[in-house]
């Protein structure tokens, strides 16, 4: 695991509302300027709340992506314009969703989505599954191709044989994942998931002054962008 | 032979290998062993291409194969994963056998009879169109050697293959490991189980701090018991009772016997 370092940590809670609003502002504003001002905001908090090298390589690529995204947007004909905003709009969506994921540990993601979003914890307990899962998934993916490479596998030529040859990556990968899934039913199961409808979290979700002010600084800035943009 | 060079290997910056020197005799059975962390597995994914060395080269046979992607050294070097539920996605052990040869540009008729002749050593034959998803682990890890063999490489790296198997279908892989050794195929053996080790290897490799840190017959490893234990090796039970008996050392439980029965005979006598 990567070494963090935060300047300032916030509750679970006020990164998704900031990840949710930023999100929300960038749908509702079609002006780059405003979108540009939302990119700053999220680099910035993504500076101050740390995250480390997973963070950043993930912003990187996520960077290389929007500009592939607006080539292809621009090559099918859109205009310049449209095509550096979509860019943009993905580019802020999926920043705050990473920010959220790489800065808070998935209990507090849990424990902030039952106790302060009021989210059934079936739900919330699927959606950090998921998020914790991803890592392990790439991982794997990275194991298989590499098990496949020493049986000969070279994905090569052109797009749609190269997408058959994925099959050979994915096949293992779902195979894995549906196992994966009933064993942790099971294991889940056995440790009286959803038993019990009032549990007890050992994450904190307190919120304090620093995280209101957050919340409070980051729906100014949006609605500012937004409007005066 | 397989002629590791000088070769160094750093992962997220910390050092894993440290100018390592070793020649492998490719027409044996060499087992690397080690506590975990030092290598092992790392090892032999430097040799089958899926790592870089940051230094040094790996010859197989006179020929540096240390800068050859895994895929084009899938035609000499067979990798048996740990965990063979990472390469197996066909719906059909046969056609999940045959991936290797075709992938690999095999004439399709030299193709079927290797594939044939895997299942048949693999004692996979009668079940050529089961679902690999649905068979047990040890027929898995079978079919796995099926799919290497297949490509009929010169050397297979089998990767803890006996791992979470049941004491049956151990004995049915171990078997096979010798039959395909004693057919002219090279093995390396990555294990922690020193009754395998001592039973089977003709050669092992310790990898310790950074280095190999023994080379030589299990034999001559299991002789001398603090370095064995230095090296965060246990003794096999056969070498263990053998000590406390008193008895010449005896790597197999054969062996064992047989000096036990002699003792016997000796003691008898001398009544």
């Amino acid at each position: 695991m990567a070494k963090t370092i935060s300047v300032i940590d916030f509750a679970a809670l006020t990164k998704l509302l900031m990840a949710l609003t930023v999100s929300v502002a960038s749908l509702c504003t079609a002006s780059l300027y405003a979108l540009g001002i939302l990119i700053f905001l999220e680099l910035f908090c993504a500076a101050l709340m740390g995250g480390g090298k997973v963070l950043w390589k993930g912003i990187g690529a996520l960077t290389v992506f929007a500009v592939v995204l607006a080539l292809i947007q621009l090559l099918f004909g859109t205009s310049l314009f449209l095509a550096v905003g979509s860019a943009y709009k993905m580019f802020i969506m999926a920043v705050s969703l990473l920010i959220l994921v790489a800065t808070t540990p998935t209990q507090s993601i849990t424990a902030s989505l039952v106790k302060q979003c009021r989210l059934p914890y079936d739900y919330a307990f699927m959606i950090t599954a998921v998020l914790r899962f991803v890592p392990d998934l790439l991982k794997e993916s990275k194991e298989v191709r590499q098990a496949q490479a020493c049986r000969g596998f070279h994905s090569a030529g052109n797009p749609v044989r190269r997408i058959v040859d994925y099959m050979m990556i994915l096949k293992p990968m779902v195979f894995k994942a549906i196992s994966r899934s009933e064993n942790m039913a099971i294991s889940l199961s056995l440790r009286r998931f959803s038993d019990k409808k009032k549990r007890t979290f050992m994450a904190s979700t307190k919120l304090n002054a620093g995280d209101y002010a957050a919340m409070l600084a980051n729906l100014l800035i949006c609605i500012a962008a937004v409007k005066f943009a | 032979m397989l002629n590791l060079k000088n070769i160094s290997f750093s992962y997220a910056r910390e050092k894993i290998f440290n100018d390592i020197n070793v020649q492998i005799d490719t027409t044996l059975i060499t087992a690397v062993a080690g506590r975990n962390g030092t290598g092992k597995t790392t090892l032999t994914r430097l040799i089958m291409g899926l790592m870089k060395p940051d230094a040094g080269t790996i010859e197989l046979n006179g020929k540096i194969i240390s800068d050859m992607p895994s895929y084009i050294l899938a035609k000499d070097i067979g990798y048996v994963f740990q965990n063979p539920d990472h390469q197996l996605f066909a719906s059909s052990v046969h056609s999940e056998a045959a991936y290797a040869p075709l992938a690999l540009g095999m004439d399709i008729k030299l193709a079927e009879e290797n594939v044939q002749q895997a299942l048949i050593d693999t004692e996979l034959a009668d079940k050529q169109e089961c679902m690999p998803q649905l068979l047990s682990l040890g027929d898995k890890q079978r079919l796995s050697i099926a799919s290497a063999l297949a490509a009929v490489p010169k050397l297979l790296i089998l990767d803890e293959p006996t791992s979470g198997q049941d004491c049956r279908e151990r004995t049915v892989l171990l078997r096979l490991m010798r039959k395909l050794n004693k057919k002219g195929i090279g093995i390396i053996l990555i294990t922690h189980d020193m009754d395998i080790l001592a039973e089977h290897a003709d050669r092992v490799l310790v990898l310790s701090n950074k280095c190999i840190a023994f080379e030589g017959t299990p034999r001559e490893l299991f002789t001398d018991e603090e370095r064995t234990a230095a090296l965060g090796l246990e003794l096999p039970e056969a070498v263990r009772i053998s000590h406390e008996m008193k008895l010449e050392l005896c790597l197999t439980p054969a062996e064992l016997y047989n000096k036990i029965a002699v003792r016997r005979e000796e003691n008898g006598k001398n009544n």
